[in-house]
């Protein structure tokens, strides 16, 4: 009996092992939308740009994969650095935006974000600069983006109670779909100093209280978010059934409320 | 003439002062308490025989049967003095002995666990039972109970009629329609028994439609309407003189079901019951009987909001639960001693949703129960020591092993937002044990002492329950898994007379109970049902008491004239002096009855005090006192061996708006009610 059971797991470790072999490359690329592909002005490099989804208006994972040109090889040792912009043809905008954390790709791809505080079908432009280490190749591509709007409302752009102090950007991360119980709660905060300059805020205090609107009533035990890095504030988000969700937000520098008008919807089905 | 009458009202009205033991407003028909007295431990539905083994009594029909046939079986469970019963609508109300509700008491029919589907409690199991197919009501207190499974209160089991074999009379059973004027009310009942030598089979029905009741003073109460019917069939074989196999099926269903005192009503209620038994009368005289028993049971349950006005939201609630379990026993007998030994087991699970709908957005669902499973196994061992003719001595003892698990990962995760982790099984031990001690003090005079220590689980909801409206105090529940095991420790004490004109009898208990499992009001929660009032959460005090004791007369000055007496009293307190929610006044009912060779007329008052000790944490009101009149009367024909009866009378004679203090929702209950009944036996 015994020595079935190490025939067992003989035979499946063979067997996995084997499959592994045979695959070396995983697709690292299944399960994303290819958004766009072009080559870059100079350095002779391939860059391709996907995303987890069409894009919308809201805080936005990308992941760029670097190839060579020649060799179609994909490259994992490159510096990039992206720069979103938003052409109103009045007026020329960038958006809050996070490159690429290292120069080493994960699983191939350097993943990065943009936080589209608009929609826009024309408009968006993505420009991105890479510098490859491998042949030393560095230029930039532009890909033109469509950027849709979502249902539910996922950023806000809010004029904060003190007018003196610069427009904020919130954007919705997690959770996404949301289930009957405890949840990963996340959400980016950024400023406007400048059309061109929307860094991360770093030092706010966020409340959150979820609520369904239907019922009035609330969920027990949640935590509220605080910042872990990059304009990130992450907390829990309790739901304690099925159904359209509001999430309330407080937002506080120090303990001065700069907004309490933000939400959030989601419907858990 | 006038005068007579008035002389007898005031007569017992200052007789009783405050009283109440039956609810027999409510009920198309009552039994009569004079001619109730009942034992310490059993209501006789219908007489029986003691023959030890199969019987085939001949029916003799009875005052108390005749009524009690057309009641619903929780009216008869009230005229024990010591239960009450709890109101929510008109329909199977739950029963509450000794000051302690379902929660802490089991109910049981012939042995078998059976758990309501509902989780505000609308379907308790003494609905699955119709008079017409009961036998007997067994109700013991405390810890004597234990037999059928650990609880507090006791245990109230009720046995079913089974098909009788009685090759003399291969076919017998009986018919009955009766009407009623509070709520507009029809019953109609059969049963028919077919018996040859070795085999018996019967079949039993029950239908009962009633309207909206109308209360004291004529006001229509909304939602007080219901139909039900309920069907059994029994079949009995007995392969040898000692052995006896017996089947039974139980068939419940309700439809549109009222329940005024609730934001909804019940759409349909059904059960099924299914008993398998095997009996064998061994011939050793030291071993008596040996009974083993396997049982399968399913209850559903759904509610309704649709037929009320201003509905703000839909809502869908349906509960289930499906229950097998078994038990076998002995009963040996070695000298001085009578012991019962049983080893029982049963696995349920307890499932309720809840979906809301609102306009135009995604509906909202959560698990009120979230399907719970139980497992557990029980000893039982009993020992009856009879030293000589007038003492005796009785213990027993249960031990018993429950274990629970959510067996729902949606569960799970729900309690999570509370920060309980509902995933790792529960484990409990339950221990109970008792010692009674029973002696004959003179000539009909005897007295009996019980001591004993109980404990019981938490229910589901106590455990489980995720935002359960209670109607009666208008807060939503939680339950709390870790809440510990209530435990009691009680005592019981009684005296009986019997007398050839005079009986008596009087007991008083008292339980003294450790981590009594009530819900406390969590401030920081908010509330989930609109309207309601804020949470509770589950948790032990520290302890709380309960004392009270009824006192039963009865006095024959003339053979055809007896006048009774039925008075009982519960108080309880929690540790820090507040009072227990839910328990009844002083209540008290009075009878006179002129009886005849073939049938009775009587009159009773019914009365309760006010009940002035509420608990307002737990939304209770203050209930005023009332006093009412019955008038009941019987007769019967006989055509050789069957018989026709008539029986009627009048309740609430004074159409007196009145409600008691168990009554949810202040809705008084019906006013004036003439009702007749006609059965024919053969």
């Amino acid at each position: 009996m015994k020595l079935l059971f190490v025939g067992v797991a003989l035979v499946s470790a063979i067997f996995t092992g084997c499959k592994k072999d045979k695959d070396p490359e995983p697709n690292n690329t299944e399960g994303l939308v290819l958004i766009a592909t072009g080559y870059t002005d100079a350095g002779g490099i391939k860059v391709s740009l996907y995303a987890k989804d069409s894009l919308y208006s809201q805080y936005t994972p990308l992941f760029v994969e670097v190839r060579d040109s020649a060799t179609n090889a994909v490259i994992e040792d490159a510096h990039i650095e992206i720069m979103p912009m938003m052409d109103m043809t009045t007026m020329v905008h960038s958006a809050p935006y996070e490159n690429p954390s290292s120069t080493d790709a994960v699983n191939g791809l350097f993943p990065c974000a943009v936080v589209f505080q608009m929609p826009g079908d024309m408009g968006w432009t993505l420009d991105v600069h890479v510098h490859e280490h491998v042949n030393g190749g560095e230029g930039e591509v532009t890909f033109p983006l469509v950027v849709m709007n979502p249902d539910p409302t996922r950023t806000r752009v809010i004029t904060p109670l003190n007018s003196s102090s610069s427009r904020l950007v919130v954007s919705y991360v997690l959770p996404t779909e949301g289930k009957v119980g405890i949840n990963d709660f996340e959400i980016t905060l950024h400023s406007r100093e400048t059309m061109m300059s929307w860094p991360a805020i770093e030092n706010y205090t966020i409340e959150i209280e979820p609520e369904m609107p239907s019922m009035g009533h609330g969920s027990p035990n949640n935590v509220n978010p605080t910042h872990t890095g990059n304009g990130h504030y992450e907390g829990k988000v309790n739901f304690t059934m099925t159904g359209l969700w509001r999430i309330n937000l407080t937002i506080m520098d120090g303990t001065t409320v700069v907004d309490s008008t933000a939400y959030f919807d989601i419907t858990l089905q | 003439m006038k005068s007579l009458a008035y002389g007898i009202f005031f007569t017992l009205i200052a007789f009783s002062a405050i009283a109440q033991q039956q609810d027999s407003i409510l009920f198309f028909n009552k039994g009569n308490i004079t001619e109730t007295v009942f034992s310490v431990e059993e209501i006789l539905v219908r007489p029986t025989c003691a023959c030890v083994g199969e019987c085939s009594c001949g029916m003799t029909a009875e005052d108390n049967y005749a009524e009690n046939r057309f009641s619903c079986t929780d009216a008869i469970l009230a005229k024990n003095g010591r239960i009450e019963l709890m109101k929510r609508g008109n329909f199977a109300f739950e029963p509450v002995m000794n000051g302690m509700a379902s929660d802490r008491l089991n109910l049981t029919i012939d042995g078998m666990k059976i758990f309501g589907a509902c989780t505000d409690k609308m379907d308790p199991v003494t609905s699955y039972v119709e008079p017409n197919n009961m036998k007997s009501v067994s109700v013991q207190h405390g810890a004597t109970g234990s037999m059928f499974g650990s609880s507090l209160g006791g245990s109230i089991n009720m046995e079913t009629n089974g098909a009788t074999i009685n090759a003399n009379k291969p076919i017998s059973g009986e018919v009955g329609v009766g009407f009623q004027s509070a709520a507009l009310g029809a019953n109609a009942l059969f049963s028919l028994n077919y018996s040859r030598a070795r085999w018996a089979i019967r079949a039993n029905g029950v239908y009962r439609r009633f309207q909206n009741y109308r209360a004291g003073g004529g006001e229509e109460i909304q939602f007080t309407q219901f139909e039900k019917w309920n069907g059994a069939i029994s079949a009995k074989y007995m392969p040898t003189d000692k052995d006896v196999i017996r089947f039974d099926f139980i068939m419940d269903e309700g439809y549109n079901i009222g329940y005024a005192a609730l934001p909804m009503d019940v759409l349909f209620a059904k059960a099924k019951i299914y008993g398998l038994t095997y009996q064998h009368y061994p011939s050793q005289t030291w071993f008596e009987k040996f009974e083993t028993k396997v049982y399968a049971n399913t209850v559903t349950h759904s509610m309704d909001d649709t037929k009320r006005p201003n509905v703000v939201m839909h809502m869908d609630m349906p509960g289930w639960t499906k229950t097998f379990g078994g038990y076998a026993d002995g009963r040996l007998k070695f000298g001085k001693h009578k012991i019962t030994i049983r080893v029982d087991g049963y696995h349920t699970n307890a499932r309720a949703e809840m979906t809301m709908y609102p306009n135009n957005e995604a509906p909202m669902f959560m698990l009120t129960w979230p399907d719970v499973d139980k497992l557990d196994f029980g000893l039982y061992v009993q020992d009856d020591i009879q030293f000589n003719i007038k003492r005796s001595l009785s213990f027993s003892g249960r031990l018993e092993y429950l274990n629970t698990s959510v067996i729902d990962d949606f569960g799970v995760q729900q309690a999570a937002v509370f920060n309980q982790d509902v995933s790792v099984t529960d484990h409990r031990l339950l221990k109970n044990a008792a010692v009674s001690y029973t002696e004959i003090l003179g000539k009909g005079f005897s007295g009996w002492l019980t001591a004993g220590y109980t404990e019981r689980s938490p229910s589901i909801t106590e455990q489980y329950a995720f935002y359960i409206f209670n109607a009666y105090d208008g807060f939503d529940y939680v339950g709390l898994n870790d809440v510990r095991t209530e435990k009691a420790i009680q005592g019981d004490l009684g005296f009986k007379y019997d007398g050839k004109r005079f009986q008596a009898r009087a007991t008083g208990f008292y339980y003294h109970i450790y981590d009594y499992i009530l819900g406390g009001i969590d401030s920081t929660l908010d509330a989930m049902t609109i309207g309601a009032r804020g949470v509770k959460v589950s948790r032990n005090l520290e302890s709380a008491y309960m004392t009270g004791g009824n006192l039963e007369l009865s006095y024959s000055p003339l053979k055809i004239l007896t006048l009774s007496n039925t008075s009982s009293y519960t108080y309880g307190n929690t540790f820090e002096g507040d009072p227990l929610p839910l328990v009844p006044p002083f209540k008290n009912v009075s009878g006179i009855k002129w009886s005849h060779k073939k049938g009775f007329v009587q009159l009773e008052c019914e009365s309760a005090a006010n009940q002035p000790r509420t608990n307002p944490e737990f939304g209770e009101m203050k209930t005023p006192a009332y006093a009412l009149l019955n008038l009941r009367a019987s007769y019967y024909f006989n055509f050789g061996e069957k018989r026709l009866t008539l029986n009627g009378g009048i309740e609430n004679l004074l159409d007196h708006n009145y409600r008691t203090h168990l009554d949810w929702g202040g809705i008084p209950r019906p006013g004036v009610n003439g009702y007749l009944n006609v059965s024919f036996t053969f």
